[in-house]
C-alpha cells in the first residue's frame, strides 16, 4: 500500500502545480518569459552591459550619425581567424547632402574588443545602490566601438537602447500598478457597497428621538454645514451664470430647474428623508464618463496640463500616473462584476450570518476570488502601457532628455525627416526591442490566461 | 422599441454632460489660454489681448464659459463655437478633417471585416494546424507593433522601393511607386474628379493597410476564439449528425452565430470618425483628426478641441446605440422593451 500512494496521489496535484504544469505547456508563454528575464536583467545591469554611458559622446573627433562598426573576425592580410577587432573610423562629409560619412582607418591598426573593461570615466551605478565601471564589452581608445551605430550627437545606439530599456520597461509596470491600485480600490468597493448606499446627512427630524448621542449631533452639524455650503454654491452658480447670458433661453429654464430640484433634495435631507448615495453609481458613472472620451485625445490633454518643457524627472512619473488613470476604468468594472457574483455566494452569505465583518469577509473572502483574474489582467495591462509610454514619447509628450526611453529614440529616428531613413537605417532598431517586449508580454499573459482558466486546461 | 431608444438618449444625458464638463475642465486646468502668447508679441497691445478674451468670455470663470458654451450647443443649429486659430466657426474646420479621416477608418474597417473574418474561420476549423499556429504568431506580433514604428518601416520600405524602381526603370527623380505621406499629389487640385479620387486611394493605400494590419490580428483572434465557441455547441454536433455536410454545418450554422457580435461591432466605427487612427495620420502627413488636434492643444484652440470632443461624444453614442439595435436585429434571442 505504501508503495502505491504516490502514484494514486499524482492525480491530486495542489492548484499552484496544476497552473505550473499547464503554463509550461504553452511553449510561446515558456519563451516569453526568457525573453523578458533577458530584458528586465538588461535594464537592471544597464551600466554593464552597455558600451559607453547613455549620454556620453566625444566633441572631437565627432561621430555623430556613425553606422554600426564593422566587426571583423578575419585577418584581411592573410585571412586567417582572429579574434574579433574593429578599425577605427575617418569622418568625411558628403559633398552632396552633407552628411558624415565613416571610412575605416586601417592605418591606426586593429582594436581588439575586449571583455569585462573598465571604464572609469564613465562609472555607473546599480539601482543607485553600488557603484560600477565594469563594461561587457569595449575597445581601447581611441578606437569605437558602435555596435548599432549613434544618433545625430554622436551618442552610441546600443548603450542608449540599454539605459531605455530601464525607462521603457519599468514605466510599463509601475503605470499598471496605479491602474490595478485604482481598479481594484474602486471596482471593488462599487461592487461590495452595490446596492447598500451610504447615508451622507443626519435629519433633523431624527436628531430629536430618543437615544440620540452627543457623536451623532456632531456628525449632523459638520454634515448638514456641508451641505449649506453646497447649496449656496449652486445657488452661486445659477445667479452668476443668470447675469452674465441676460436673456431668456432653453438653458437658463434647465439650469434654474435643476439648481431648483439640488437644492430642494438637498434640503429635504436636511429635514426629513437622509440624503443616501450608493458608491456604486457614483463610480460607475465615472468610468462611464471617462470612457466616452477617446483614450488618446484624453492622455496628451492630460498631458497638455503641464507645460512640455518640465523636470525630466517629473514628467517620468507624470506619465506613469496618466498611463495608469486611463486603463483603471475598465478594470474597475470587470473587479466590480467579480466582486458582485462573489458577494452572493453563499459561502459569503455564510460568513456574514455567523457576524464576520467587512473587512474579513473582503480579506479572507472576496480578495482571493479577484487575485486570479488580477494576476492575468496586470500582464495583459503592462503591454498596453508600454505601447502607451512609447507613443507619448514619440509625440514628444512622454519621456525627456537626459532620460532615453525606446519611443523617445524612435522620435529622433524621424526628427531628421523621411530622407534620413534611407542614409541611417540603424536609428529604427529600438522599435524591434519595443515589440519584442510587447510581444514578450503578450505571450505571458495569455499563457497565464490558459494556464488560470480551468476550462482552457488540455 | 421606439421606447427604448427614447430611454437610451435620456439615460446618456448624464453621461454626455459630465464627459463635457470634465474634458473643459481638463483643457482649462493648463495654464494661459490662446491669447496668452499674444501678451509676448510686442505688436499686439495688452488692452486689444484684454478685449479679445472679454468678447470670448475667456475672462469668465470655468464654469460659466462651460455654460455659455453648452448655451451654444442647445440652440438650432447647434453652435460648437468659433476657432481662435483659424478665425472661423469649429464646425467649418473640423468637418472636412473628420472626413479625411473618415477615409481611412471606412477602407480600414471594410478590409478588415473582408480578411479577418475568413482567416478567423480557417484557424477555428483547422484548430492546432500548422496554418493556425503560423496565423496565431504573426497576430500576436502584428498586435505587438506600435501602430507609429509599423508606419515608420513601411516609409522606410516605400523609400527603397522608389529608389529601387527608379534605377530599374530610368525614372525621373520625382517619380514614386507609393507615396510616403500625405494625401493629395501637389498641384491636384487642377485634376479631374476621378483622378483626384485615384490620387486619394493612392495615397491612402499605405495608411490604410498599417491601420489595418493591427486591428486584423485583434479581430483574427477574437473571430477564432467566438468560431471555436459555436463549433463546441450541441446543436453543431445535431447539425453534423442529422447529416449536413460540413460546409453547410459550418457556413449555416456555425458562422452565422459566430459572427454577431462583428455585425453589432459595425457601430463602432462612428465613433472612429472622429479618434481617427491616431499615430498614423501623424507619422504619414494625413490631414486627419489627431495631427489637427495636437495642433489645437498647443495653441490652446479651445472650442476647437471641445468642438471635436463632443462630436466624438455624439458619433460614439450614436454608435453605440446602433450596435445595439443591429445585435437585436440579427440575434433574435435579443429583445429590447
Amino acid at each position: 500500500m505504501a508503495q502505491a500512494t504516490p502514484r494514486t496521489l499524482s492525480a491530486s496535484r495542489t492548484r499552484s502545480q496544476v497552473i505550473w504544469a499547464q503554463f509550461r505547456k504553452h511553449r510561446l508563454a515558456v519563451w516569453g518569459a526568457r525573453i523578458l528575464l533577458v530584458l528586465y536583467t538588461m535594464a537592471l545591469f544597464a551600466g554593464f552591459f552597455s558600451t559607453y554611458d547613455a549620454n556620453y559622446y566625444e566633441t572631437y573627433p565627432p561621430s555623430n550619425n556613425h553606422p554600426p562598426s564593422k566587426i571583423h573576425f578575419r585577418d584581411p592580410d592573410t585571412g586567417a581567424w582572429s579574434r574579433p577587432f574593429v578599425y577605427a573610423t575617418k569622418r568625411t562629409l558628403d559633398e552632396l547632402t552633407l552628411q558624415p560619412r565613416y571610412i575605416e582607418d586601417k592605418s591606426q591598426g586593429k582594436f581588439y574588443i575586449h571583455f569585462f573593461v573598465r571604464t572609469p570615466d564613465q562609472p555607473y551605478t546599480i539601482l543607485r545602490l553600488f557603484r560600477g565601471d565594469l563594461r561587457l564589452l569595449g575597445v581601447d581608445k581611441p578606437g569605437r566601438l558602435f555596435l548599432m551605430g549613434t544618433d545625430n550627437f554622436g551618442r552610441d545606439l546600443w548603450s542608449r537602447i540599454v539605459y531605455g530599456s530601464q525607462v521603457s520597461l519599468t514605466i510599463g509596470i509601475l503605470a499598471s500598478i496605479v491602474s490595478f491600485i485604482l481598479g481594484l480600490a474602486l471596482g471593488g468597493v462599487a461592487g461590495f457597497y452595490s446596492g447598500r448606499p451610504a447615508t451622507m446627512s443626519l435629519p433633523l427630524t431624527h436628531l430629536f428621538q430618543p437615544g440620540v448621542g452627543a457623536r451623532a449631533w456632531l456628525g449632523a452639524a459638520v454634515s448638514t454645514l456641508l451641505w449649506l455650503a453646497i447649496i449656496a454654491g449652486i445657488i452661486a452658480i445659477t445667479v452668476q451664470f443668470l447675469q452674465v447670458t441676460h436673456g431668456f433661453s432653453l438653458l437658463s429654464l434647465i439650469v434654474v430647474a435643476l439648481a431648483a430640484w439640488a437644492v430642494w433634495g438637498i434640503a429635504r435631507g436636511l429635514l426629513w428623508k437622509p440624503i443616501r448615495i450608493d458608491p456604486d453609481d457614483v463610480i460607475m458613472r465615472s468610468v462611464e464618463i471617462q470612457s466616452a472620451i477617446p483614450d488618446l485625445f484624453l492622455l496628451i490633454t492630460l498631458r497638455a496640463i503641464f507645460p512640455p518643457s518640465i523636470d525630466a524627472l517629473f514628467s517620468f512619473y507624470l506619465i506613469t500616473v496618466l498611463l495608469g488613470f486611463i486603463g483603471w476604468g475598465g478594470l474597475a468594472r470587470i473587479v466590480r462584476g467579480t466582486v458582485l457574483s462573489t458577494r452572493e455566494q453563499d459561502y459569503v452569505t455564510a460568513a456574514q450570518a455567523l457576524g464576520a465583518s467587512d473587512r474579513r469577509i473582503i480579506a479572507h473572502h472576496i480578495l482571493p476570488a479577484t487575485a486570479t483574474y488580477v494576476i492575468i489582467s496586470l500582464s495583459l495591462a503592462v503591454p498596453g502601457a508600454i505601447l502607451g509610454e512609447s507613443g507619448l514619447s514619440f509625440l514628444g509628450l512622454g519621456i525627456r532628455d537626459p532620460y532615453v526611453s525606446w519611443g523617445l529614440l524612435l522620435q529622433s529616428a524621424q526628427e531628421g525627416g523621411f530622407a534620413s531613413f534611407t542614409d541611417r537605417p540603424w536609428v529604427l532598431i529600438p522599435g524591434f526591442f519595443i515589440v519584442l517586449a510587447i510581444v514578450a508580454w503578450n505571450f505571458l499573459g495569455d499563457g497565464l490566461r490558459d494556464a488560470f482558466d480551468p476550462r482552457k486546461r488540455q | 422599441m421606439g421606447t427604448y431608444i427614447l430611454r437610451r438618449i435620456i439615460q446618456l444625458i448624464p453621461t454626455f454632460v459630465g464627459a463635457t464638463l470634465l474634458a473643459f475642465i481638463i483643457i482649462q486646468l493648463s495654464p494661459g489660454d490662446f491669447f496668452t502668447e499674444k501678451l509676448l508679441d510686442p505688436k499686439v497691445r495688452p488692452e486689444t489681448v484684454q478685449r479679445l478674451r472679454e468678447q470670448f468670455g475667456l475672462n469668465q470663470p470655468i464654469y460659466v464659459q462651460y455654460l455659455l458654451w453648452m448655451k451654444g450647443l442647445l440652440q438650432w443649429p447647434p453652435q460648437l463655437g468659433y476657432s481662435f486659430a483659424y478665425q472661423q466657426d469649429v464646425w467649418q474646420i473640423a468637418l472636412p478633417r473628420v472626413l479625411n479621416s473618415m477615409i481611412l477608418v471606412v477602407a480600414s474597417t471594410f478590409l478588415l471585416y473582408l480578411v479577418a473574418i475568413p482567416i478567423g474561420i480557417f484557424s477555428a476549423v483547422r484548430q492546432y494546424s500548422l496554418a493556425d499556429r503560423v496565423v496565431s504568431f504573426i497576430s500576436y506580433i502584428f498586435l505587438s507593433i506600435p501602430s507609429f514604428f509599423f508606419a515608420l518601416i513601411m516609409i522606410f520600405l516605400i523609400l527603397q522601393l522608389n529608389y529601387a524602381a527608379r534605377d530599374a526603370f530610368h525614372l525621373s527623380n520625382n517619380a514614386q511607386i507609393l507615396p510616403v505621406g500625405g494625401m493629395t499629389s501637389s498641384g491636384s487640385e487642377a485634376w479631374p474628379g476621378w483622378k483626384r479620387f485615384l490620387d486619394v486611394l493612392w495615397h491612402a493605400l499605405i495608411p490604410v493597410l498599417v491601420v489595418t494590419a493591427r486591428d486584423i490580428a485583434g479581430f483574427t483572434r477574437f473571430m477564432r476564439g467566438q468560431m471555436l465557441d459555436v463549433l463546441g455547441q450541441d446543436y453543431m454536433r445535431t447539425a453534423r449528425a442529422k447529416g449536413l455536410s460540413e460546409r453547410v454545418s459550418i457556413y449555416k450554422h456555425a458562422l452565422r452565430n459566430a459572427v454577431i457580435p462583428f455585425v453589432a461591432g459595425i457601430g463602432s466605427i462612428l465613433p472612429g470618425l472622429v479618434s481617427g487612427v491616431g499615430f498614423v495620420e501623424v507619422v504619414m502627413n494625413w490631414p486627419g483628426v489627431t495631427p489637427f488636434y495636437l495642433d489645437a492643444l498647443n495653441s490652446k484652440d479651445l472650442y476647437v478641441l471641445t468642438g471635436f470632443l463632443v462630436i466624438g461624444l455624439v458619433l460614439l453614442m450614436i454608435g453605440n446605440l446602433i450596435s445595439d439595435l443591429l445585435l437585436a436585429w440579427v440575434d433574435p434571442r435579443i429583445r429590447y422593451y
